[in-house]
């Protein structure tokens, strides 16, 4: 098994790809609905780029898996091999532009390669995954790859937390999880955080004082939130958290379970100004409509505290970079306050009411 | 009424022409396209542009041959650099050869409009 340090670098790493990769489906989303002037080597660049970031985080996945995900690369060969061929192909043909697009000047030739290009790259179909799970379907578009690869790491995170059987239910949230006090090093000196429930708590280097003080700022913030917003009258949501957590003087992974939701920080906090980053991941154990609100408020909050925020499907990537030290450790903290906040059994937003409902107690109370 | 100010605009990728020739002949500019940097420079030896809008990575000659070219035979004209290759190296070379401003692709009409804007005032400026 992969160790602790390269595990930790491998999912900083696929996180960083991640969030870069939707920057470039977003360029290229703005450059199609938008009047912008840009050429064939534009899209080649722009193929090239998602090819090289799709090849980056396949390599991280299969590092963390052991090589069990090696099939990714021959999709993604398919991929290239039909994007390709639409390069190749002097006749593209002109298709209408969809409603959503807003210009009106450009519909040639080149939109409609751009718009076949965005059609095999960034289309997401959750039906076309369930089919391709089946074998009746094979052929992915590089954000469906994402999708896949971003699953198998919180699905290896969450085989760590020995939580698999959490799938199934709510209901079984209470047997899986460890309620066993559970020793941090180097935290007994603080003696704040003793709620909260990891499964498993690794120190990837030794005398990490600089992790321990984003580990307290992140869990705090959970804690906090979780104190006024985590209680239920039923006895099994209660401040239930499951996690893993790797920490060392320069970077923060942590992974909770919360009722409804799989939450995934990576944090690199350095001492420089200016340097340090965080990703922050969502993605909600099922696919109630519930939950479709809630997401709408955690990427409205996750904006509001200037996150760049993807949406892909029903999971969100966030991620924040060039922050100082002292920056970090806010973030970190806000984030812990607003997965705990979210999560909780007694918010449950229902409609755009509610939603600006929550997000005014959120903003009043909480921060 | 003032003449309308004569853009060249050269790239060898033509769909570039087919999208701005239309954008800046709607702003009321008399434009000409072409799409190697060879019959570009053809058309300068031929005839005075106020402004030349080119490329720099193309098959024949670069955009920089071309900025040079029209320094040689047209000093007031104004030279505007578009490219996809936007690196700090070539918007420096561009400037220190008489470049007039330097664009990186993808851009907005409006943006060229500007640059444009800005060119023909210099070219007023000049002139009184």
């Amino acid at each position: 098994m992969i160790n602790n340090n390269l595990l930790q670098l491998n999912i900083h790493l696929a996180m960083a790809r991640s969030f870069e990769l939707q920057q470039i489906f977003l360029d290229l989303t703005q450059k199609y609905e938008g009047d912008f002037i840009f050429d064939q080597k534009y899209i080649a660049e722009a193929v090239t780029n998602i090819s090289e970031s799709m090849e980056e985080i396949f390599f991280h996945v299969n590092s963390i898996s052991g090589g069990q995900n090696i099939a990714l690369y021959n999709r993604l060969d398919e991929l290239k091999d039909k994007i390709t061929g639409l390069f190749g192909n002097a006749d593209l043909d002109i298709i209408e532009p969809p409603a959503s697009r807003k210009s009106s000047i450009f519909d040639d030739e080149l939109s409609s390669l751009l718009n076949q290009v965005m059609d095999l790259t960034i289309k997401y179909d959750s039906n076309h995954l369930i089919k391709a799970a089946s074998g009746a379907k094979n052929d992915f578009t590089a954000n469906e790859l994402l999708i896949i690869c971003l699953r198998e790491i919180l699905g290896d995170l969450e085989n760590r937390c020995g939580n698999k059987k959490s799938h199934d239910g709510i209901e079984n949230y209470p047997g899986t999880i460890n309620k066993t006090p559970v020793f941090y090093p180097g935290l007994e000196k603080v003696g704040k955080i003793d709620a909260i429930s990891l499964r498993q708590t690794v120190p990837t280097m030794p005398d990490s004082e600089q992790g321990i003080e984003t580990l307290i700022s992140s869990i705090d913030g959970v804690m906090l939130t979780d104190k006024y917003y985590g209680k239920s009258e039923d006895s099994n949501f209660r401040g239930h958290y499951c996690g893993l957590l790797f920490y060392s003087l320069d970077n923060l992974t942590l992974y909770i379970q919360c009722h409804k939701y799989k939450y995934l920080i990576a944090s690199g906090t350095y001492d420089f100004a200016k340097g340090s980053y965080i990703y922050f991941m969502v993605d909600p154990t099922d696919i109630k409509e519930s939950i479709a609100f809630g997401n709408q408020l955690m990427e409205r909050l996750l904006e509001w505290l200037d996150f760049r925020t993807f949406k892909i499907n029903d999971l969100i990537v966030a991620g924040i970079k060039d922050l100082t030290r002292v920056e970090v450790i806010y973030h970190l903290g806000m984030l812990g306050k607003l997965l705990a906040f979210v999560s909780a059994p007694k918010i449950r937003p229902q409609d755009e009411l509610t939603i600006r409902k929550y997000m005014e107690i959120f903003l009043e109370n909480i921060i | 009424m003032p003449d309308k100010l004569k853009i060249l605009v050269i790239d060898d990728e033509p769909i570039v022409g087919k999208r701005l020739v239309p954008a800046l002949e709607k702003s009321g500019f008399q434009v000409e396209f072409c799409n190697t940097g060879g019959d570009g420079i053809k058309r300068i030896n031929e005839e005075q542009f106020d402004i030349v809008v080119t490329d720099v990575r193309m098959d024949d000659v670069d955009g920089i041959e071309v900025l040079s070219r029209v320094m040689e035979k047209s000093p007031r004209t104004k030279v505007i650099i578009i490219t996809g290759f936007a690196t700090i190296e070539i918007a420096r070379t561009a400037k220190a050869k008489g470049a007039f401003d330097f664009i990186a692709k993808p851009f907005k009409p409006g943006d060229l409009r500007n640059t444009i804007q800005r060119a023909a005032e210099a070219l007023a400026a000049e002139k009184r």
